[in-house]
């Protein structure tokens, strides 16, 4: 555990070192600021839409920083091959991949909390803030980030360079959005090519079930259940990710 | 060196075979890197690995870190498994192009190489500035080492590999890149570090500092350890490992 807690460290202090977490959290902030002006478009409910638009713009950006950060960050250390002083030591190998999907993970939340507070602060002066929806929906989007992480780790492993593993898990993040779609309209044509795509959908991420905020308004505040399981299936599919991962890494060669 | 006798060999190959295997379109396609390796580096000696390029050194250096493995055949570091965590704490190495995260200064990379090797944080803190100092990059300590030169990445590379007190280190091409001065200067550490005890595998195409620092040195020719020269073979007559290199070599090349 030292050593992921060393590497984690060693991947967070490079993605603000090398200004890509200050970066995003910019870009993520003028994003929002830009929010305002739908805002003003949207008459009685302004404050709806900000926290809307704000939150929608925070998932954006984390989850493609988490995916970024977790593709490039695997695929880069074997290219560059600084791979070789840190296996050279004893470090195991899925020490090595808790660590760098930690790092990545803790840096992309430290940007969506960084962007939750710009949010927070403009939704003040509005008068318009309410604690709870915010923090519900950050706590979504820290899930979602932490399933991203994991998959993107896993799909770098298992792709020939960055852009692919990007891509993919792009494809990845957005089906995960649909799954339960999906699954009703291929229920619904009832052909057989169309109902073999519901098991491929057990292997998606199902982030219908990290979007806090929807529930809030669907059971009315009821939400322990939801949030404890939502956790559980966050770090159960990460976990599982980085199983696949390290069973493939394991076998690598460098 | 009496003691040594008795002691486990710092590394050992026995019958190793590489081959690396690669696959396009479902056609795989074998090169042999090591052929039936048998190569013994004994404890508290330092031996030079010489060849040509793509004759299997840094395969050799590789799989005695667990970085590769062996086809065939058996290795061990210090009597154990090669790549286990008990045989890396031994193990210090130089690759031939250290490569480092350029964000981190000297200071930093040593801590968290060090860190990751075991030393906890009392050590760092009495072990990173003398092991600077060894290489020579005090004053350049608190840089970013993506201002670093190759010679500087070179001196750094070494430290890395030195920080930890291993018994073994194995170093790919310690003097590329180096200015006159510090190959010298690398040499006098190499030496010192043999002196208290520390086993040395060096590969290296200088055949003068192999000559100048090696009790033996292995040539390896196609994969296979052609021939090994004692130190008491090219003593006292200069250029004599280079003609025995060459005497080796040449033949497998087809006379060229």
């Amino acid at each position: 555990m030292r050593n992921a807690a060393l590497l984690a460290a060693n991947t967070w202090r490079e993605l603000t070192r090398t200004r890509f977490v200050p970066l995003i959290v910019l870009f993520g902030a003028v994003l929002i600021y830009l929010g305002m002006l739908l805002g003003v478009l949207a008459g009685d409910v302004e404050d709806r839409v900000l926290l809307d638009v704000g939150m929608a713009v925070i998932e954006l950006m984390t989850c493609s920083a988490v995916a970024y950060c977790a593709a490039t960050g695997l695929l880069q250390e074997m290219e560059q091959k600084t791979l070789y002083l840190i296996l050279s030591r004893p470090v195991g190998r899925p020490a090595y991949l808790v660590g760098r999907f930690l790092g990545a993970f803790s840096a992309a939340a430290t940007a969506a909390v960084a962007m939750t507070a710009a949010l927070a602060v403009m939704l003040l002066c509005k008068g318009g803030l309410e604690a709870g929806p915010l923090l519900l929906s950050l706590w979504g989007v820290l899930l979602k980030a932490f399933v991203t992480a994991g998959a993107a780790t896993f799909l770098a492993l298992i792709s020939t360079s960055v852009l692919s593993a990007m891509t993919m898990t792009g494809i990845v993040w957005v089906l995960g959005h649909f799954v339960g779609e999906i699954r009703f309209l291929a229920q619904r044509t009832g052909s057989a090519s169309a109902v073999l795509l519901v098991p491929v959908t057990w292997l998606l991420p199902n982030f219908s079930l990290l979007n806090y905020r929807d529930r809030l308004h669907a059971a009315g505040g009821g939400l322990s259940e939801p949030l404890l399981a939502g956790m559980l299936y966050a770090v159960l599919y990460a976990a599982v990710c980085m199983g696949l991962t390290s069973a493939v890494f394991r076998r690598k060669e460098f | 060196m009496g003691g040594a006798l008795n002691q486990p060999a710092a590394l050992r190959y026995s019958a190793v075979v590489k081959d690396y295997e690669k696959s396009h379109l479902g056609r795989v396609t074998r090169t042999r890197a090591l052929d039936g390796l048998d190569l013994e580096v004994r404890a508290g000696e330092i031996y030079g690995l010489l060849g040509l390029n793509g004759n299997g050194k840094t395969t050799t250096m590789k799989l005695a870190l667990g970085l590769l493995r062996p086809s065939a055949g058996e290795i061990s570091v210090f009597g154990r498994l090669p790549g286990s965590a008990e045989s890396l704490c031994d193990v210090g190495y130089l690759p031939e192009l250290p490569y480092f995260y350029p964000y981190l200064s000297p200071r930093e990379a040593l801590r968290f190489y060090g860190a990751l090797s075991g030393l906890v944080s009392e050590d760092l803190d009495g072990l990173v500035g003398p092991a600077l100092e060894k290489v020579g990059l005090t004053a350049a300590a608190d840089r970013k080492i993506g201002e670093f030169s190759k010679g500087m990445l070179q001196r750094l590379g070494l430290a890395q590999a030195i920080l930890h007190r291993p018994r073994l280190v194995l170093l790919d091409e310690p003097v590329s890149g180096l200015d006159p001065l510090a190959v010298h200067d690398v040499r006098g550490l190499l030496r010192a570090l043999n002196e208290e005890g520390c086993s040395l595998l060096m590969a290296s195409h200088s055949i003068s500092d192999v000559e100048r620092l090696c009790a033996r040195v292995g040539i390896l020719v196609n994969g296979r350890l052609a021939r090994v020269v004692e130190q008491a073979e090219w003593a006292g007559e200069s250029g004599q490992l280079e003609r025995i290199f060459v005497e080796t070599v040449r033949p497998a090349r087809g006379g060229r």
